[in-house]
Formats: structure tokens, C-alpha cells, sequence
């Protein structure tokens, strides 16, 4: 099987699907083009994200990588989650198939656009 | 709905299936046939392959059928592009 034990264990198991109606954030990347598509939801409360969710039309490591960066983030303030990046999400999953490494990079541009949109309606 | 993730819970279940043709299973391009046809993208990317063998029973495809809806609705539910 080339995806980890933990990759699989978000694929069967993801956290935090869904929508947050009254979002604080809402970052959209990808394209159906390309077969990808993650939108992530955050509420942030004082600075501190207290709650994300995510919906995903993607391989089984996107789903992975988004359900791994909603769990990396909640809890975590604003600045804490903008160092987040691919690498964090990679690790976290105990690593990704080379041709998979792209669903990091989209889950890391999923979370800095809902960050972004987040700071634009402020 | 995306193929692979649709493959991959088929594949739990211990259904054996692909995404795409067999002459281009090395490819990771989406197929030129349902392209083509005016598929949409994100239609073309939920595509699946079943083959079949002398060696297939007709219970194959009836579990399948039994699998496939609730795996469907799964997907779709973590699907942005699902209105649902």
C-alpha cells in the first residue's frame, strides 16, 4: 500500500467535515481540472482558530492532508497556524507518495487563503 | 466525487476496480475518451472501471451494489461541489 498507515486512517476516519455557516474564514484552492478542490472553513475567536472544518473533492491524500491541517490547526492561534506548511502536514502524516506531495501544498494554500480572507474581513 | 477516493473505499471492501482505461493505466491524465464527450472535469475525475472475467459471479456485482451507495454518499458528503 503506498499510503501510510496514518494517511489511511484520515482517508477512512477524516476530522472535522463540514461547513461553518457563519465562517470567520473561507480559503478555496484547487480546480476540477486538475481533480483537486479543498475548502476550509476557520472560526477565530480572539486570535485563537476555535474551530475548522473542511470539504474536499480529491484523492484519497487530499483528503488526508486536509483532514491532518484541520486537526493541526484548531486550537492554535491565528500566528501559530501560519506556520503551518506542507512539510508540517507531510510529516504529521508520517509521509506521502512523491506524486501525492501537491495535496500538501493545497492543504498549506487552503488554510493561508481562509487565513487571508479571514484578515480581509476584518 | 473523486475516482480514487471512491476506489480506495471500494478496494476496503474487497472490491478490485480501476479509474481509468487499461492501456492508460500509467497515466495520471484524465480520460481523452469522456473528455471527448463534453464530460465535465469534475464528472471525468469521479470515473470508474469495472472489468469483468469468466471468473466474476453475478453475487460480485450484486455486493458491489450493495457497497457502492453508501460509499457514494460518503464522498459526496465531504464534497465541495455537492449541493446534497
Amino acid at each position: 500500500m503506498i499510503y501510510s498507515d496514518k494517511v489511511m486512517e484520515h482517508f477512512e476516519n477524516p476530522r472535522n467535515v463540514g461547513v461553518i455557516e457563519d465562517a470567520s474564514g473561507v480559503g478555496t484552492v484547487g480546480n476540477p481540472a486538475c481533480g483537486d478542490i479543498m475548502k476550509l472553513y476557520i472560526k477565530v475567536i480572539d486570535e485563537k482558530i476555535e474551530d475548522v472544518k473542511f470539504k474536499t473533492f480529491g484523492c484519497g491524500a487530499a483528503v488526508a492532508t486536509s483532514s491532518m491541517v484541520t486537526e493541526l490547526v484548531k486550537g492554535k492561534t491565528v500566528e501559530e497556524a501560519l506556520l503551518i506548511t506542507n512539510k508540517t502536514v507531510i510529516e504529521a502524516l508520517d509521509g506521502l507518495p512523491k506524486n501525492k506531495i501537491h495535496c500538501s501544498v493545497l492543504a498549506e494554500d487552503a488554510l493561508k487563503a481562509a487565513i487571508e480572507d479571514y484578515h480581509d474581513s476584518e | 466525487m473523486e475516482g480514487e477516493s471512491l476506489l480506495i473505499n471500494l478496494d476496503l471492501k474487497g472490491v478490485a476496480l480501476s479509474t481509468g482505461s487499461a492501456c492508460t493505466s500509467g497515466s495520471l491524465e484524465p480520460s481523452h475518451v469522456l473528455q471527448a464527450m463534453g464530460i465535465p472535469h469534475e464528472v471525468i475525475h469521479g470515473s470508474l472501471r469495472f472489468s469483468f472475467s469468466s471468473m466474476n459471479t453475478k453475487e460480485d456485482v450484486e455486493y458491489t451494489m450493495e457497497v457502492l451507495p453508501a460509499i457514494v454518499e460518503k464522498v459526496r458528503a465531504m464534497s465541495p461541489l455537492w449541493e446534497g
